[in-house]
């Protein structure tokens, strides 16, 4: 998993809950990168889930929420840093509908070995999608808030329903609707 | 506050650690950019080493190609994208005339032969606007000197990647003197079936081919003749044609001329004909040669003229046989006609030349006929039909018209040919004949009155004397008296034998007499004839011995009257011609399937027997032996004629083996379809006479002496007598008097008894017997009386024993019996039902029949109301049940107009779907049965 995943996940902690949080979780989860983490590397995603654990564990918030939240707020950290992957799309399905085109396509330009989740999408109609999720480290709900903060990007409210399609939670489908604010 | 420190410390710690793993990250994608940069250089520096090799290559084969390109044969030029030349290779040099620094500055149309130039700017031109790389053509050049000459030329085009033209190669060669495309040419001319022979313009053989030798008989090959010289040919070769100076002369015109010739015709003199053509040739308006082609159409002309000599042949044929040819075009115009139609038609040939024939000739219904004909002519159709026309004179005449339709050359329809014959003479002969038909058919009917009149004139007196005659045997006579009598007696029987013998013939003959198809016993109409002929045997000391197969079924059904008469004829041919011994009479079974038996009737006599001769004539009418016997035996001739006929017409044959003086057997084989049996045959018994007495009878005969014989024949009965003079007194008497049965006479004035008896039965509603008395066995059968409404019919003269057994059949029974019978003759003629599948089913017992149509009537009441009921209530359930129980009864009486719509009933109403439908069929349903039963009931009154 890429590094930016983990720096702006710390990062996110260290605003909403100060760095104490974010030293207390990497102590809790016996990070064995203790916390050192830069974009520019790639790193075991279990750490991540570990460090997510633990601030579930010490903040009572539950999981999906912290992961939800943690993914709208990640989209708008990358729409940030990455403006050119989202250059002339208009509207935040085409980039759902596209995922595999105008972002990972990229990405593994960048970083050959990534292994990004596969999405696989087709439009109900002009205002409901539905977008299947696919990644050996089930974090649906991560994309989920990706998405939220899709919508975010675009000034649109979406109404996410999630269904699993496996035990474990590696495929999961997603019904989206649009609702126009 | 230690904390907050060590916190700081660790995240500073954090911080560095990242900060390091991202510098050795860098460090190391340094290090790989640095490598990949070193690699680059060396494909680099190998890429220019390559690109210099190349150059070097490209400019050695490029030397190469120039040397290939300055030693060519063609003419090869590169011009630049403005046209002019930017290099020419020796040959072009050489060819064109010009140097190289002269073409540099020329355009390279300016090389092209000025009136091509145009053209050829064009070709280009689209080749450049629609970006074609290669384009072949072929166009003159102009040199430098002027000469022209053909060149064919390849051209490429170099595009630079917008469309523009970079450069243009092109490669030409003069195609002037091509010689492959000569050698086809040369080929193709020697293989030609006309002969060719090209001379240039010096005369002299350019090319022959082997078929010019072949026609003109030029003893060497057609390559040898080149390079001869012609000019001395037309007189070395005019010895050949029939007109020697006039070939030469004409040769020399052409030569002259030097203009296109066709088709000009050569007679030669051994009888060949050749067509020549004349082409001079032409190269840039210089004349520079010609071509003779020769054909030998003597073969062609041959055909035509034959066709043309068997059409004369045939117009001759013709005209010879006095058939009139008429040629018209598609629009009915005449255009040519023969002799012999002008002669048909009265008109001269210069006459109707150009006229409209359907104006001329056709009249009235003709032109839809017309029309009709020339439609199937444009089909190609040829057909023949009469036609009645008018010639000039106005004189009506019957044509017969052979039609073809005609074609040109080409095959195409360009109009007809008639041949016509006059057939007014034949027309004029049929109508006479059908006249005379007519005329022999009236005389005909005219004595088939005659006849039938004659029967009534000459049977009412006879009657009167039978009659009569039977009254005076009742009453006391003497002896002498008594032999009067007897003779009277005998000679009106004679001759009563031969009005009939007369009368059956003429029946026959008018194929108006109609054989019977009844129950009888065959055995009792063998012994009856026997009984007749007992006395005249026994008077001549004759034995009759009769033998009668058990085999035989005990009914047949067919017609026993005329069984009867054919017995009685022959038994007494055989009483006649017998002088001693015993006549066998006999009836056998020859063979039986499928219910009918082959019957054989047989008479053998040991009379005077026949000659050979004889037996081949014996069937004819009015044949006897020879005049000694008609002297000797008296007769009309016709009894043997009338046997043989009254066989034929009961499908039977009939067979005599004779040998003079020995005697004569006659068989008479007829088939006979068995029967069960009836009642109606039963021998009456004297003591039934008794249930006639008190019956009341009404007599309705116009003639007095009728009327008496009746009264005087039935007086012994007691029976109640009333006498009507015509059928108008009947009625007005039936109208008044309960009466049991009516003895109806046919021919009376006033109103006849057909007339009066449909009178009784569809005004009246009477039911009682009617009997048709008639002496009309000409025109009027049993079944016409019977279609009438009568009942029985008996033949006048009648004897008293025909008159008591019909009035006892009539009377004798019971009541429901007779009007059984009544009903199963006339009901089934007024209603759709026939009660025949009921007799079946009774076994002729009529109170079974009565009793099963009074429950019909009872029933039909019942199920009209229920049906009716169900109807309105919709209730088709029951309207199904209903048609299902009245199903067998419909069935049993047979109602045709509700045998299949009953089962429809009960189906549809079943599915109760068609409403429609349904209710339709209950309206039939209701109005049928109740047709049926009111028709039963009035019959039953």
């Amino acid at each position: 998993m890429k590094g930016i995943i983990f720096t702006e996940f710390l990062e996110m902690v260290e605003d909403r809950f100060g760095y104490e949080v974010v030293d207390g979780i990497i102590e809790a989860s016996g990070d064995p990168e203790d916390g050192a983490y830069t974009a520019v590397n790639t790193y075991d995603h279990q750490q991540l889930v570990k460090l997510v654990v633990a601030l579930h564990q010490r903040s009572g918030i539950p999981l999906r929420d912290l992961l939800i939240t943690y993914g709208r707020h990640l989209f708008g950290q990358l729409a940030g840093t990455y403006p050119s992957f989202l250059e002339g799309v208009e509207d935040p399905f085409d980039l759902l509908l596209n995922i595999e085109t105008l972002i990972h396509t990229e990405v593994r330009k960048l970083y050959p070995e990534a292994n990004p989740p596969k999405f696989n999408g087709k439009r109900i109609d002009d205002d409901s999608l539905e977008l299947t999720y696919e990644s050996h480290r089930s974090m649906a709900d991560v994309a989920e808030g990706l998405m939220y903060g899709c919508a975010d990007h675009y000034g649109y409210q979406f109404e996410i329903e999630q269904l699993s399609l496996s035990e474990d939670g590696s495929i999961v489908q997603f019904k989206v609707k649009k609702i126009r604010t | 506050m230690n904390d907050e420190v060590a916190l700081l410390k660790r995240k500073l710690e954090r911080e560095r650690k990242a900060r390091k793993a991202a510098e050795k990250i860098l460090e190391e994608k340094s290090l790989e950019l640095y490598q990949s940069n070193e690699a680059l250089k060396v494909i680099n520096s190998n890429l220019e080493l390559l690109v210099d090799e190349r150059t070097r290559d490209l400019k050695r084969s490029e030397s190469r190609f120039r040397l290939i390109v300055e030693t060519a044969m063609d003419i090869i030029y590169r011009i630049d994208e403005n046209g002019l030349f930017t290099y020419a290779n020796p040959v072009a040099i050489e060819k064109m005339g010009y140097s190289m620094a002269e073409l540099r500055k020329m355009h390279f149309t300016e090389l092209v032969a000025p009136h091509a130039r145009e053209k050829v700017e064009a070709l280009y031109a689209e080749q450049f606007e629609n970006k074609v790389e290669k384009t072949y053509y072929e166009f003159p050049v102009v040199t430098r000197s002027g000469r022209v000459f053909m060149i064919g030329q390849n051209v490429i085009f170099l595009f630079h990647r917008d469309g523009s033209v970079d450069r243009v190669n092109a490669v030409a060669r003069d195609i002037t003197e091509n010689k492959v495309s000569e050698t086809r040419l040369r080929n193709l001319i020697s293989t030609l079936q006309s002969g060719v022979l090209l001379e240039d313009e010096n005369r002299k053989i350019a090319l022959a081919n082997e078929t010019f030798c072949e026609l003109f008989g030029i003893p060497v090959s057609a390559e040898e003749l080149e390079g001869e010289d012609c000019t001395d040919s037309a007189e070395q070769n005019k010895i050949l044609f029939k007109h020697e100076s006039g070939f030469v002369d004409r040769i020399n015109e052409i030569l002259e001329a030097r203009e296109q010739v066709f088709n000009d015709e050569l007679e030669l003199k051994d009888g060949r004909i050749f067509e020549r053509d004349y082409i001079p040739i032409f190269i840039d308006n210089h004349y520079s040669g010609h071509l003779w082609n020769y054909r030998d159409v003597t073969s062609q002309r041959n055909q035509l003229l034959a066709i043309q000599r068997s059409e004369e042949k045939y117009r001759g044929i013709i005209e010879n046989m006095n058939l009139g040819m008429l040629e018209v075009d598609m629009d009915e115009t005449i255009r040519y006609a023969n002799q012999s139609f002008c002669e048909m038609s009265g008109w001269d040939l210069e006459e109707i030349i150009g006229k409209d024939a359907n104006r001329l000739f056709v009249q009235g219904d003709y032109t839809n006929l017309m029309d009709n004909k020339k439609e199937l002519r444009g089909k190609g159709v040829s057909d023949a039909y009469e036609m009645a026309t008018r010639n000039k004179r106005g004189e009506p005449k019957w044509w017969l018209i052979s039609g073809a339709p005609l074609r040109n050359e080409k095959n195409q329809y360009t109009g007809s040919i008639g041949i016509h014959l006059d057939i007014t003479q034949q027309k004029e002969l049929e109508k006479d004949l059908v006249e005379a038909r007519e005329a022999a058919e009236e005389s005909s009917r005219a004595k088939e009155a005659f006849l039938a009149n004659m029967s009534h004139e000459i049977r009412t007196p006879m009657n009167g004397i039978v009659g009569m005659t039977r009254e005076l045997f009742r009453t006391e006579l003497d002896e002498p008296q008594r032999f009067y009598l007897d003779t009277i007696r005998s000679a009106a029987d004679h001759l009563l034998v031969v009005i009939n013998d007369i009368l059956d013939l003429s029946k026959i003959e008018a194929g108006k007499l109609s054989i019977e198809n009844v129950p009888f016993q065959l055995s009792e109409t063998v012994h009856q004839a026997c009984q007749v002929m007992q006395p005249r045997a026994e008077e001549k000391g004759l034995q009759l011995s009769i033998h009668i197969d058990d085999q035989l079924a005990s009914h047949h059904r067919g017609d026993p009257h005329r069984l009867n008469q054919l017995l009685l004829n022959l038994l007494g041919n055989a009483i006649k011609f017998t002088e001693k011994g015993c006549i066998e009479v006999g009836a056998h079974m020859e063979s039986s399937k499928h219910g009918w038996q082959e019957v054989i009737l047989r008479v053998k006599d040991p009379g005077i027997g026949m000659d050979a001769d004889y037996l081949d004539k014996i069937f004819d009418p009015f044949s006897q032996q020879d005049r000694s016997t008609a002297r000797e035996f008296g007769g009309t001739g016709l009894g043997m004629s009338i046997t043989k006929q009254l066989v034929e017409l009961m499908n039977g044959s009939i067979a005599i083996n004779s040998q003079k003086g020995v005697g004569t057997e006659v068989l008479l084989r007829i088939p006979l379809a068995e029967s069960r049996g009836q009642e109606s045959d039963q021998h009456l018994e004297e003591s039934d006479y008794a249930l006639l007495s008190g019956k009341r009878i009404l007599v309705a005969e116009d003639n007095e002496l009728n009327r008496l014989v009746i009264e005087t024949t039935l007086r012994h009965y007691h029976v109640q007598l009333d006498f009507a003079t015509n059928g108008q007194e009947a009625i007005d008497l039936l109208k008044e008097a309960e009466t049991d049965i009516v003895l109806m006479d046919v021919q009376m004035p006033v109103m006849d008894g057909i007339e009066a008896t449909k009178v009784l039965r569809e005004e009246m509603k009477l039911t009682l017997p009617i009997i048709a008395l008639t002496a009309n066995v000409l025109q009027g059968d049993r079944e016409h009386y019977l279609a009438s409404g009568m009942n029985d019919a008996i033949p006048k003269p009648f004897e008293e024993a025909d008159l008591l057994e019909v009035l006892m059949r009539w009377l004798g029974k019971p009541r429901a019996q007779m009007l059984m019978e009544t009903e199963m003759k006339v009901a089934p003629k007024k209603a759709g039902f026939s009660l025949e599948k009921l007799e079946s089913i009774g076994r002729g017992n009529p109170e079974f029949v009565q009793r099963m149509i009074t429950v019909f009537c009872e029933q039909v009441d019942a199920s009209i109301e229920r049906m009716t009921k169900a109807r309105q209530e919709e209730d088709y359930d029951a309207v199904r049940k209903i048609a299902h129980r009245m199903k067998p009864s419909i069935d049993n009486l047979a109602i045709g107009a509700l045998l299949k719509e009953v089962r429809e009933l009960e189906k549809i109403a079943g599915e109760g779907q068609d409403i429609d439908r349904i209710n339709e069929l209950v309206d039939l349903f209701v109005k049928e049965l109740t047709d049926v039963k009111n028709e039963l009931l009035a019959n039953q009154v």
